[in-house]
């Protein structure tokens, strides 16, 4: 049924957390249960649910967002207002705003941006291989090893090049 | 139900931000309403369990692509008045490019996978489950060819935005600060003989 998909179980019995790759018939009957959610919505209660983990990231966004539409809304209602042309005006510590908020600046500042992200990513690569790692064995540790050695072209190339120099 | 409601709340917020991006005057509120629309998009990766594409979006969509969106709305300097124009100008291509992405979720929700996509509500999977690990059980070693690709782009990426933005600007004073430490006194003193002068 669907040996295409490759899947991992993993945590289910303590003795399978090293993670089965292939498609036993039974795990893959699992695994589409799982998708539909027939057989484990009966036991849900049972199951510990990975979002609860993040309930208190969701509380704190309530809280964030209602207090600030409280304040907000306090300042609009109990402000005395009276908004006149110096007051709206822009001010920059007691100067004279000398510059317009949208000037151009220096393509540099891109670099260092685009560099920045591609090293992002690259780090972002590493997260799931180090969870994985004992189910993806050498044949991971190689690939990923490729995967380093292509970026680090990439990065004595910068360095030589004087990309990292900020002049 | 309660993560029914979350997910319709949010995607009411994900929409609601997308029409901000296309309809707000200032390309910087635009750039600002695309975060919020990426942060939705998180919130919606996570109630659908996958984790690690939820933190990645944040951190890679919200935490650097969107500084780069905006260094480029800065860097080009647009004027408001210049861009109040151009909404019924691209309307058109918009709406051809939004049809035929809807053509293709369509394909891909009806046509092709139909049992697959079947749910009932978000799947909760069972204790333990762990979608960032079934994601890299099978990122490097099924799928190690895309992943070596991938490699292969980030380095293009590199190379590219190098050999686009680096100049060298002639007559630019610059410290060697390696040269600066390593000065001997030898390189900046000198001793000169010469006879003691007459009393003025």
């Amino acid at each position: 049924m669907r040996s295409c998909i490759p899947y991992v179980r993993l945590g289910i019995n303590h003795d399978s957390i090293g993670g089965v790759i292939g498609s036993h018939s039974t795990d893959t009957m699992r695994r589409d249960e799982w998708l539909i959610g027939s057989q484990f919505q009966s036991d849900k209660n049972k199951a510990v649910n990975m979002l609860q983990n993040y309930l208190p990231v969701l509380i704190f966004l309530g809280i964030s967002t209602v207090i600030g539409i409280v304040l907000l809304t306090l300042g609009f209602l109990l402000g005395s207002g009276g908004k006149d042309a110096e007051k709206l005006s822009p001010y920059e510590c007691g100067f004279e705003a000398f510059e317009d908020s949208r000037g151009r600046f220096d393509v540099r500042y891109y670099l260092v941006a685009i560099l920045f992200i591609i090293f992002d990513l690259e780090i972002a690569f590493l997260f799931p291989w180090a969870i994985s790692l004992d189910a993806v064995g050498g044949f991971g540790l190689v690939s990923m090893g490729i995967f380093l050695a292509i970026l680090v072209v990439g990065f004595i190339y910068e360095w030589k090049k004087g990309a990292l120099e900020w002049d | 139900m309660f993560q029914t409601l979350l997910f319709y709340v949010f995607s009411t917020v994900l929409i609601a931000a997308a029409l901000g991006v296309i309809f707000s005057r200032n390309p910087v509120h635009s750039v600002m309403f695309l975060v919020l629309a990426f942060f939705n998009s998180a919130v919606l990766w996570l109630l659908a369990e996958a984790e690690f594409l939820a933190i990645v979006m944040v951190l890679v969509y919200v935490g650097a692509v969107m500084v780069l969106f905006i260094f480029v709305v800065m860097m080009l300097d647009i004027n408001i008045e210049e861009v109040s124009g151009s909404l019924t100008r691209y309307a058109p291509l918009g709406l051809i490019i939004s049809a035929i992405m809807v053509f293709e979720l369509m394909q891909i929700i009806w046509l092709r996978g139909s049992e697959r996509f079947v749910l009932e509500g978000f799947a909760s999977m069972p204790e333990g489950y762990s979608n960032t690990k079934a994601l890299g059980a099978i990122l490097y070693t099924e799928h190690v060819y895309a992943f070596e690709l991938a490699a292969v782009l980030l380095l293009l990426a590199i190379v590219a935005a190098i050999t686009l933005t680096m100049r060298k600007r002639p007559g630019l004073k610059v410290q060697d600060i390696n040269q600066q430490v390593s000065v001997r006194r030898e390189d900046r003193v000198r001793m000169v003989k010469m006879d003691a002068e007459e009393r003025q």
